[in-house]
């Protein structure tokens, strides 16, 4: 092994030495706790705020909408700037009922927030699988959100209608820029910039959202492709962390296909355990059992079990077994490590912050973290199962003052 | 936990198997199929549909590969691979691999570079594909000379020639390690930008003006422990589909102007060519050879190849565990034994019966059907079969208009008209009305994957679940029955068919059009007189429909939606594609055949024969509202 790496080694295991987990103590609140957490957050404080949106057929949008605005309206101070950045999907086919749905959607957002600020609507490109990547697009669109961010005291992130791979992107991202030094004192008091996600949670709602995918191309979230496309890491033993949701079996099997994970790749399921439904795991294990135990030799004991509705558990686990695996495999020359989420918005936005936390600055590290996903372009779902969801509103506080 | 799995479920074995189990499961017998001069200088192109071998074939010819099958030449696995490799001039018998290839994949980030048409955006292309040669290059000669690790490289001496090419990035270092540094350090600093999180610049990526790489692989000589090694070489770039068109063109215009002295191949996805797909034009020249690997196996004497080579594959798998003994085909049932026959017979006669029962007093049929009644009396699958020839015949000739005497036809003429695809159409007919099945047999299961691998696993992936399960209840044997090998092949076909609207950018219309025309088939293909023995299969759009189809004025916006809807079934082996000459009535075209695993979802025969002309306006209309049968005329 040259200097350089063994320096770069050694300074990784240093600092993992003296730093605990960024999220070793979280803000996370669920139902009424969000509305009490509000009120401690803006009680007589000026605001200007960034609110992130997409305007999709998930109607729990509005919800979240509707509760923050109310919130903020009544507690704050002033609120002295407002924007909300809509994001428009176009790319994606849906039924005729749903699209109306989308309409009405960003329409009943749009009108939401034109009453205390401005709305900037930001369209989703769709990929052209000839000319612009989806990896591509993705990048460019978060972007272009992140250059609307100027200086803040707030930013919300709204999960609830926006598609993994974007939440996923701008959250990491917004993170990469608030916390561009993860080592420095205090990291997660991001100069007093709160910087809340918000899910409206089903999961029972989200477990009947029909995902297929027409497209056979893998998207990367920005920041994460590194290791799993340089040729220089590729001889570095790969981790498999699938984290499993309903109805993706296509999806996985295009991971499977389209990248290169090798036989010799340790194969570590992720299922949601506890959960509301006792018997979700063994549904998921049934449902994936083609891919992940008949056509190839995943041992039961690699399986992870997470909280179905705790993102900072999920986010522990996580986080525990890839720095485990890390320790493991440093005797190797390095590791590849990849997360690739498909459960639900809660137990992906805590895979999410888990990846950030993992990522090495550089890819000076001996270690790589990669997001391979593939989005699907055609949802489908019964209009009124989403319309008459009575979602939880989960908030986490992920930056800012509480941090300070 | 350590536990059995099915061995045919292990696709893309070109991944996911080790050097030494890829080299038992390799199955030789394509290297038959390979173009004369493939390993001559200039660009080789492999295309096929997914599944269909290409990543296989070139993973066969890697170091390490080649090295295991050298390594177990004497074993009785390897006896029918090694022979080939040593005749090709890639192994020596006695001093091993004599061939550098080196692998590349497209699939590793190429196509997310920044987009755009300028030098600059071309530039980051060439640079990161030369620091991917070069880095691969030294990795395989690494495995070529059996040396690992970093300190080791620094014992092979990189040579150029005074007359080598003066490169402008590649740095004209004396060691293999200190090059692979560089390159290691050029890829860090494209991904250095490229990997960045969003809203980062990323606009001063390294740029190479030309692939420096190409010239630099032929130019270059190895030399270690003071030999001169690995002269020969083989650059292999896989998975060209991941690119973007551009830069797909940009590689393909590029290597081939530079006319290399040693052989490239590249390998990509038929989908690739589009609506060039449907102009059956192929590209070949001096310096550039285009092979389809479904073709390869298509032509006149393509099946009788294929049969061992499928064959070879799935042996090979079913020596991969433990559960099941002997050889795949010993597990399926060729014949119909006499009680699965007697069980169907009295239907199959009266199903016979109800048919000629009009004919029953016509003197001109009584003597085929006195001989049919006396057949009848025996249990056999011949008796069956000439029982349902008879049928169609009396059909035929009844519907005949021109008049006839009322003579009793003697029997001689049902042998004397009693030809393979009458017979083929008889049997598909028996399966049809009496439930015999139809689709078991290796033959059979190799004509339904329709010259693809991976769609052949598939198949035999479920059939040894069967087996397995019989094994599991105790059963007698572990050999599946016709019909149970019947109803598994007809469930993966289905899911194949179930599956196309998840798979395929235009996947909703393209099942509505592959049903439709699988229902039209059908009608087609089961008239009492079998007017298409042995069955329609596929749907012929002649030139000028072909014609109308490529020009965007006739059919308007649903004419491109066709064209694409067709270029993506014919590129994923959904459906096949064969040219029909003209003939006195009928001008030349385009015949596009259903998938022969979609046959078995449609209970149609597995000849790839029988045709109808359709225009593109019924295509369409099957596409958006799929086919309907008009309704009987009542007279």
């Amino acid at each position: 092994m040259d200097g350089a790496r063994l320096e770069a080694r050694e300074r990784a295991a240093d600092i993992d030495m003296a730093r605990d987990k960024l999220w070793e103590h979280y803000v996370f609140r669920r139902g009424a706790e969000v509305d009490e957490l509000w009120e401690d957050l803006y009680e007589d404080r000026e605001i200007d705020l960034i609110y992130i949106a997409g305007s999709g057929f998930d109607v729990r949008a509005q919800i979240v909408a509707n509760s923050y605005t109310r919130a903020i309206q009544d507690v704050a101070k002033k609120i002295v700037r407002s924007k909300l950045i809509l994001i428009q999907f176009n790319n994606y086919q849906l039924p005729v009922d749903l699209e109306q749905l989308s309409t009405e959607n960003g329409n009943a957002l749009e009108g939401r927030f034109s009453v205390i600020g401005e709305v900037k609507k930001i369209p989703y490109k769709a990929s052209d699988e000839e000319e612009t990547s989806a990896s591509l697009v993705l990048r460019e669109v978060t972007s272009e959100i992140l250059a609307c961010i100027e200086d803040p005291t707030d930013i919300v992130l709204d999960a609830s209608s926006l598609p993994r791979v974007v939440y996923l992107a701008l959250m990491t991202s917004i993170l990469n820029r608030l916390i561009p030094d993860k080592d420095v004192n205090n990291p997660l008091a991001a100069g007093n910039i709160n910087f809340q996600v918000i899910v409206a949670e089903d999961a029972a709602l989200d477990s009947n959202i029909v995902a297929e995918d027409p497209s056979s191309e893998i998207v990367h979230i920005p920041g994460f492709r590194g290791a799993m496309q340089a040729e220089s890491v590729q001889d570095w033993p790969l981790v498999w962390f699938p984290i499993l949701g309903e109805n993706r079996g296509s999806q996985l099997q295009q991971i499977l296909n389209s990248t290169q994970i090798p036989k010799e790749a340790e194969i570590c399921p992720v299922l949601p355990n506890p959960s509301r439904n006792p018997r979700r795991s063994d549904e998921l294990l049934t449902e994936y059992r083609q891919w992940l135990f008949e056509s190839g030799r995943t041992p039961t004991s690699n399986i992870i079990f997470v909280h179905e509705s705790q993102p900072f558990e999920v986010y522990r686990q996580l986080l525990g077994a890839m720095q485990r695996f890390r320790e493991s495999l440093e005797i190797l020359g390095g590791c590849r490590l990849f997360v690739t989420p498909l459960g639900s918005k809660l137990i992906t936005i805590g895979a999410g912050l888990a990846c950030f936390e993992m990522r090495p600055q550089d890819l000076e590290g001996t270690y790589g973290v990669a997001i391979p996903h593939a989005e699907p372009t055609r949802y489908n779902a019964r209009r009124e199962m989403i319309v008459n969801s009575v979602p939880e509103i989960c908030c986490l506080l992920v930056t800012g003052e509480a941090y300070a | 936990m350590s536990y059995n799995i099915n061995p045919f479920l292990e696709r893309r074995s070109e991944k996911t198997t080790s050097d030494q189990e890829f080299a038992l499961v390799f199955s030789p017998k394509i290297l038959e199929k390979l173009p004369s001069g493939v390993f001559g200088g200039g660009v080789h192109i492999f295309r096929s549909a997914p599944g269909g071998g290409k990543t296989t074939l070139l993973r066969a010819f890697t170091p390490s590969v080649l090295k295991s099958f050298w390594a177990a030449k004497g074993s009785q696995d390897l006896k029918e691979s090694f022979p080939l490799f040593v005749s090709r001039g890639v192994i020596d018998e006695r001093s091993g691999p004599q061939l550098l290839g080196v692998m590349i994949t497209c699939a590793s980030g190429y196509a997310d570079l920044p987009p755009g048409a300028s030098t600059a955006r071309d530039g980051s292309f060439r640079a990161l594909l030369d620091c991917r040669v070069i880095l691969r290059t030294i990795r395989s000669l690494s495995s070529y000379l059996g040396i690992n690790g970093t300190e080791s490289l620094d014992s092979i001496t990189l040579e150029y020639p005074t007359n080598a090419h003066d490169f402008q990035s590649i740095p004209a270092v004396g060691s293999a390690g200190e090059l692979a540094e560089w390159a290691e350090g050029r890829e860090k600093k494209i991904y250095a930008q490229l990997d960045d999180f969003a809203g980062s610049a990323s606009n001063n990526l390294p740029a190479s003006h030309q692939f420096e790489s190409i010239n630099w692989l032929e130019s270059v000589k190895f030399r270690w422990n003071g030999k001169l090694v690995a002269e020969n070489r083989l650059l292999m770039i896989d998975d060209l589909h991941r690119l973007r068109r551009r830069q797909r063109e940009l590689l393909v215009d590029e290597l081939t102007v530079q006319r290399p002295g040693f052989p490239i191949w590249l390998a990509m996805r038929t989908l690739v060519l589009g609506d060039a797909l449907l102009s059956q034009g192929a590209r070949i020249g001096r310096d550039i050879t285009d092979s389809s690997l479904e073709k390869m196996w298509g032509d006149a004497q393509g099946f009788r190849q294929f049969l061992p080579f499928a064959q070879n594959v799935l042996d090979r798998r079913m020596k991969r565990q433990l559960t099941v003994t002997g050889a795949f085909s010993q597990s399926l049932r060729e014949q119909l034994a006499p009680e699965e026959i007697a069980a169907i017979q009295d239907r199959a006669i009266a199903v016979f019966r109800d048919t000629i029962g009009n004919h029953k007093g016509n003197i001109r049929y009584s003597e085929w059907i006195a001989r049919a009644e006396v057949r009848s009396a025996e249990t056999s699958f011949e008796m069956l079969l000439e029982l349902f020839v008879t049928r169609i015949l009396i059909v035929r000739d009844a519907s005949n208009p021109q008049m006839a005497f009322d003579m009793a036809l003697s029997p001689d003429e049902i042998d004397a008209k009693d030809t393979s695809s009458l017979r083929g159409a008889a049997e598909i007919q028996l399966r049809e009305e009496a439930d015999l099945p139809y689709f078991y047999g290796l033959e059979r299961l190799c004509v339904m994957s329709t010259f693809n691998i991976e769609e052949l696993l598939s198949m035999a992936a479920a059939l040894y679940d069967g087996i397995v399960e019989r094994q599991i209840l105790r059963k007698p044997d572990a050999v599946l029955s016709p019909a149970e090998q019947e109803k598994i092949v007809c469930k993966v076909a289905t899911n194949r068919l179930d599956s196309v609207p998840k798979m395929h950018t235009e996947g909703t219309r393209a099942k509505s059009l592959l049903s439709s025309i699988g229902g039209y088939c059908r009608k087609k293909t089961f008239l009492p007189n079998a007017p298409y023995a042995p069955g329609v299969t596929g749907v012929r759009l002649s030139n000028s429909e072909m014609e109308q189809l490529q020009s965007d004025k006739t059919l308007g916006e649903q004419g491109k939606v066709l064209r694409r809807v067709l270029s993506e079934c014919v590129a994923e082996n959904l459906l096949v594609l064969k040219h029909s000459s003209a003939s006195s009535s009928r001008e030349e075209g385009s015949i596009f055949y259903l998938n022969r695993a979609l046959c078995a979802k449609f209970g149609l025969p597995l000849q790839m024969g029988g045709w109808q002309d359709v225009k593109c306006l019924d295509l369409i209309g099957w596409m958006e509202r799929g086919w309907k049968p008009e309704k009987e005329r009542l007279i």
